[in-house]
Parts: C-alpha cells; sequence; structure tokens
C-alpha cells in the first residue's frame, strides 16, 4: 500500500512538473544527452550548444552556486559556473557550464523567466552552451529531463551500427555475419544512437529491449542513474554497476542470453524518447 | 618632628614602589610585527623568474615551496625567498606544494609537474580535473560527482561515484571528506573504501557549504543546511564511529555558496564564515565566538601554531581588501587595509606570504 501510494505520487508529480517545465534555453541544440556513452561514463543530463540566454526550467529556490569569483573553493570544479535550483517536489536542476557570472549576485528566488546566466564556456566543454541535468532528492537519483520535460520533436528512429555477442570465455559472435552459434550464455552488446531530426548529434537512445523467440530477457532503460556504494549504477531489470553496462568504444551492454540448441531468434529493438523505435532480429542455429 | 614625618613617607612611598614593581607590574606583551623580507613585482620580475624545465627540480637546497595563484600568473616562492616558478596562463591551473598542472578547459591528457625532482606524470586519458591534497593526486570526475586517485604513474588506484556534485572536499592523515549538494557528506579511507556516509542534520534544503577535517582524521567540521543552516562538529569514538559533539543554528542570511572553513593552530580551533562575520570554535571547551566583519572572507591561513591566524576580506567596495591577524580566540593584532582585485595568502612558518594585484610580497613574523 505505502509503495503504492508512493509510486503514485511520483507518477502524479513527474507528470504535473511536465505540465509546468521548460527547456532552458529557447535556441539551444543538444549535443549529448542523459545516458550518452561518454568513453564508457555514462553522462547524467543534457549539454546544449547554445549562444542566448538559460532560464530556469521552473522556479526555483537557490539551493547552491560556484563560479570563479569564490576563493573558498578547494577544487577545479568541471561543473564551472554552476547553479541548484530546488524545483520543488524534491527535484532540484543542475545548470552549468555556463559564461562565468564572476561575482554577479543571484536572487533567491528565480522566477520562470528569470535569466540565469548566459550561455558560454566554464569547466569542461569545447564550445559555447551549458549542461542541465536533474536530481531527485528523494530518490537520490539523476532523472533523465526529457522524462519531465517534453522532448524535442523527433519522427527519426534511433539507428543500430552493430550487435555483437560476447561468450563466457571472450569469444566474439557477430550474429549479422555468422548465424551459427555455440549453446551457452551471452552477453548482447548493442552499439547505437539516436538522431534528433534538428540536431544531427549522435544521442543517447531510450531503452534498448532484448528478447529471445519473442520472450524479453532484459531491458536497459536510460530513465534515472544513482550512485549505491560508491558505483554508478544503471538500470537494467534492477540495478546494474555502470561499469558493466558503458564500453569503450561506445556501446552497451544490453543484457545477458541464454542459448540452448535449435533454432533461436535474437531481437534487439532500441527506442527512443518519442518512441521512435528501431528493430533488427538475427535468426540463429545454435549448436 | 617636621623631618622625621617626611622620612617616613618616603619610606613608605619607596617601600609601596618596591613592592609594586615586584608584584604588580607585568611586562610589556610582545607584539606582532610584519617584517617585509622581500617583495616581488610578477610583471616586471625583480626576483628570479624561471620557467619549469622537464626533469629539473624547481626547489632550492630542500626548501619548502609556497605555491601561489594571482591573477593570471601562479607558480612557486621559495620560502626564503624570490620566485622559482612564475608563469602566465589563460588556461585551467592545479596547484599544491608537491604538484601542478596546467591544462585545457576539456583536456584529452593532463601532464602533472612535481616540483621537488622536477618529474612529469602523464595521466591520460584525463578523466577530470586534478586535485592535489593531502599530497595525493585525485582527478575530480567531468560530471563533478566521482573522485578518483591517481598513483605516482599516472594510473587510477581507485574511483569513488558520489551520488550528486560535489560542493566541498577536504583531505588529511589519509582520509577524504566529500561534501554535496544533495546534503551528503562521505568519508572515504586511503583505499577509497566509505567509513560513513552521513545525512547532515534535517534542513528545509540540505546542502553541504564546507567540510574540513582535521590532521589526524579525527574531527570534522561542517556547514549545512539551509532553514537552518548550521555549524556541526563531529568527533571520532573507536575506529570509525563519528558523532556530532555539538551544533549550532547559524542565524543570519543563508550562504548558498562555499564557505571558507579551516582547522586551525594544531586542531584547537575551527575557523568558519558565518553571517556577518566569523565563526571561532574552540575544540576543547567546545565554545564559540563570533568576530564581526565588515567584509567578505577572500582568503585563510590556518598553517600556524602559534595562535596567530591570518586572513584577508574585501570590503563594501570588493577591490578595498584588509589583512586581519587574529590572536586566538579572537583579539585583532592587525589590520591592514590595501587595493587590489586578486589576493593570495599562505604562511610557512614564521613566514607570511601575501599578494596583491601583481606584487608577491614575503614578511616575517617578529615579535617585539
Amino acid at each position: 500500500m505505502n509503495r503504492k501510494f508512493w509510486a503514485l505520487l511520483c507518477i502524479v508529480s513527474v507528470t504535473v512538473l511536465a505540465f509546468a517545465m521548460d527547456w532552458p534555453s529557447a535556441d539551444g541544440t543538444i549535443v549529448s544527452n542523459f545516458g550518452n556513452n561518454d568513453n564508457g561514463v555514462p553522462v547524467q543530463g543534457n549539454s546544449f550548444r547554445s549562444t542566448g540566454p538559460i532560464y530556469p526550467a521552473e522556479m526555483g529556490e537557490l539551493v547552491f552556486y560556484q563560479d570563479s569569483s569564490n576563493s573558498a573553493s578547494r577544487f577545479p570544479s568541471p561543473l564551472g559556473s554552476w547553479i541548484a535550483l530546488d524545483h520543488g517536489d524534491n527535484i532540484v536542476g543542475l545548470y552549468s557550464r555556463m559564461k562565468d557570472k564572476n561575482g554577479e549576485r543571484i536572487t533567491t528566488i528565480l522566477e520562470k523567466g528569470t535569466v540565469l546566466a548566459e550561455s558560454g564556456r566554464s569547466g569542461w566543454t569545447r564550445e559555447d552552451g551549458f549542461f542541465f541535468a536533474f536530481f531527485d532528492r528523494r530518490e537520490r537519483r539523476w532523472i533523465n529531463p526529457s522524462l519531465i520535460i517534453t522532448p524535442l520533436e523527433d519522427d527519426r528512429p534511433p539507428v543500430i551500427r552493430q550487435v555483437e555477442l560476447r561468450g563466457v570465455s571472450g569469444n566474439t559472435i557477430n550474429p549479422s555475419q555468422n548465424r551459427n552459434v555455440p549453446q551457452g550464455t551471452y552477453l548482447v552488446y548493442v552499439d547505437a544512437y539516436d538522431m534528433v531530426s534538428s540536431s544531427g548529434e549522435s544521442l543517447a537512445p531510450n531503452r534498448i529491449i532484448c528478447t529471445v523467440n519473442g520472450s524479453e530477457t532484459e531491458e536497459l532503460k536510460f530513465e534515472f542513474m544513482a550512485a549505491k556504494g560508491g558505483k554508478r549504477v544503471v538500470y537494467r531489470n534492477g540495478l546494474v554497476n555502470a561499469e558493466q553496462v558503458y564500453h569503450s568504444p561506445p556501446g552497451y551492454e544490453a543484457g545477458t542470453i541464454r542459448l540452448s540448441r535449435g533454432q533461436a531468434t535474437l531481437s534487439v529493438e532500441v527506442r527512443d524518447i518519442a518512441e521512435n523505435s528501431r528493430n533488427v532480429s538475427y535468426r540463429l542455429t545454435v549448436e | 618632628m617636621a623631618s622625621k614625618e617626611k622620612k617616613v613617607l618616603v619610606s613608605a612611598a619607596a617601600l609601596v614602589f618596591l613592592l609594586y614593581i615586584l608584584f604588580a607590574v607585568q611586562p610589556i606583551p610582545p607584539e606582532t610585527v610584519l617584517v617585509n623580507v622581500w617583495l616581488e613585482d610578477l610583471e616586471t620580475g625583480l626576483g628570479e623568474i624561471v620557467e619549469a624545465r622537464a626533469g629539473e627540480p624547481l626547489v632550492r637546497a630542500g626548501e619548502p615551496l609556497v605555491p601561489f595563484t594571482l591573477g593570471n600568473r601562479f607558480g612557486y616562492a621559495g620560502a626564503s625567498g624570490g620566485l622559482v616558478l612564475n608563469k602566465t596562463t589563460d588556461r585551467y591551473v592545479s596547484i599544491s606544494s608537491e604538484y601542478w598542472s596546467e591544462y585545457d578547459s576539456a583536456p584529452d591528457s593532463l601532464v602533472i609537474q612535481n616540483p621537488a625532482d622536477g618529474n612529469e606524470i602523464t595521466v591520460n586519458p584525463a578523466a577530470g580535473y586534478p586535485l592535489f591534497l593531502d599530497g595525493k593526486i585525485f582527478l575530480v570526475g567531468k560530471d563533478q560527482s566521482s573522485l578518483t586517485r591517481i598513483n605516482g604513474a599516472g594510473l587510477p588506484v581507485w574511483r569513488y561515484d558520489f551520488e550528486a556534485p560535489l560542493t566541498s572536499v577536504d583531505a588529511a592523515g589519509g582520509y577524504l571528506l566529500a561534501g554535496t549538494v544533495d546534503g551528503v557528506i562521505e568519508l572515504l579511507d586511503e583505499k577509497g573504501g566509505t567509513l560513513f556516509p552521513s545525512y547532515a542534520p534535517a534542513s528545509r534544503i540540505t546542502v553541504i557549504l564546507g567540510c574540513r577535517i582535521s590532521s589526524d582524521g579525527s574531527k570534522l567540521a561542517l556547514v549545512a543546511g539551509i532553514d537552518e543552516q548550521r555549524f556541526i562538529f563531529l568527533e571520532r569514538y573507536g575506529s570509525s564511529d563519528y558523532r556530532v559533539t555539538y551544533h549550532e543554528p547559524l542565524t543570519g542570511e543563508a550562504f548558498r555558496r562555499e564557505v571558507h572553513m579551516a582547522f586551525i593552530n594544531n586542531d584547537s580551533t575551527v575557523v568558519f564564515e558565518r553571517p556577518g562575520g566569523l565563526g571561532i570554535f574552540d575544540v576543547k571547551t567546545r565554545t564559540r565566538r563570533t568576530l564581526s566583519l565588515d567584509g567578505k572572507v577572500e582568503s585563510f591561513d590556518g598553517s600556524g601554531e602559534d595562535g596567530l591566524f591570518f586572513f584577508i576580506i574585501s570590503e563594501q567596495e570588493e577591490s578595498r581588501k584588509r589583512l586581519i591577524a587574529l590572536s586566538l580566540p579572537g583579539k585583532v593584532l592587525l589590520s591592514a587595509p590595501f587595493v587590489s582585485e586578486n589576493v593570495f595568502l599562505s604562511r610557512r612558518g614564521n613566514r607570511l606570504f601575501v599578494g596583491g594585484g601583481m606584487t608577491l610580497g614575503s614578511f616575517a613574523l617578529d615579535r617585539m
């Protein structure tokens, strides 16, 4: 009962926020998004290429800010000039890598139309823009911003570059080239990306689903991320160490499958946040 | 008769004077004065200005180096005098007594220099920005919510992912203390194992605004939360059980940025920014004093062991600065105004290093 209540409350909160929140930039282009594989490390928010002002996604209360004028900090900040705003419902918005505010005063309550900062460069960035993310204080996890703010228009399905099976002994099989597979347990590696029409950037998809003979084995979701016991974890039929899922060069360990002797159909479906999907299937002879 | 009375009076006066000399008079306490030892103009370079060369130590006959950053300059001063390294940069710089590194905003790799022996450590790929604390090398992850310990070969030893972005970090005695924007404080040991994650006492908004650890790792000090914002002091009981032994709500307009904090005077005192001034917490008696300040703290130095504490504030007009010396627990010994956009303050033993504008100076602390 209690769990149902919290689940319902969570859904209602996210739904309410979804109607209220907007992207922080009117002209920004997403160049990297939640779930992206950054050389084996998951990205926990969205990076924008932009030149204009940055606004709060919704009215918020200032929780923390950092810029070059603060001499108390002991560490170099990859987030650069950054601001954390409490948007209510335990959602904290993180606006970072913006043009350095250099001591410019920030009011405590920021209305939705207030300019937070200008797009620019500070912290870990190679181009003008900013980085934006949501953190859920109650669940202590990062949320894909596209779950809360209406995703940008997208009618292109994701692209699947490659699917690879890796056996426990380390042998790799490309199912598009080799249809005869020894029986056993395999990790399914998927190299896939999404492309939003307006951007042209390679973004992370929203989910990758593996099925064998029509039965879903595992589903990798790019909706939440957290850290447990000092390790970054992602959601794939439960919490999985991100190091296990994210590989360099870019690719995702989408799940584990068990192939028994006979004929088997392996399907990999990749969906984006707008529910466009791409599916590849391999008819395998398991020996 | 009159002569006899006069003699008695004179004798009595002499006796009183003698007793006063013997029992009442106290020696005049020595005054602390700053005697200028050297001044260097970082632009024109009146002193020895050298560039670092790979493989060559910067240190002179084992003397300690004082790292500095001032405006677009960084480098090292020799404790006994002069500049040992003086560089201009428009890139990012991380610097400590043991290491320094200059790097781009999104570096592919890092070169970390050791000024003592001139050796270079290459970290490739660069998974974050270098942070030098407690004589060790760490990388602050790109998302600012992870720390990676790097060894002398430039290889990762361990990596720790925090739940939320880091707001404050300190390290001492082999321990690393980190606070996050969601109000969690985590203490890690030498191997990156967590000794405890702790949630700051409930406030309307939980956030860590400052955290510091004593030199032996047995005491922790925090400024945390908004509504209420608090100063919190924890002490270790047993091997890894830390308990709050003092906490105090801080009245006034809450900070929403990292605050200056330091354990000073052999860990006997914690000084911290508080609304309207400086909090001075005596560890032994667990009592706190407040020093009102008309300005914002710009720089702390807590390295002294002689009951003296130096800091710099900026006044209403931000380019107006003031160097203040305190005799603990709270007597102002020195208050010297100066004008500068940038400041630098550090201390090694009885030498104070102060920077402003493009000038760096060394002062000896003398008691006269």
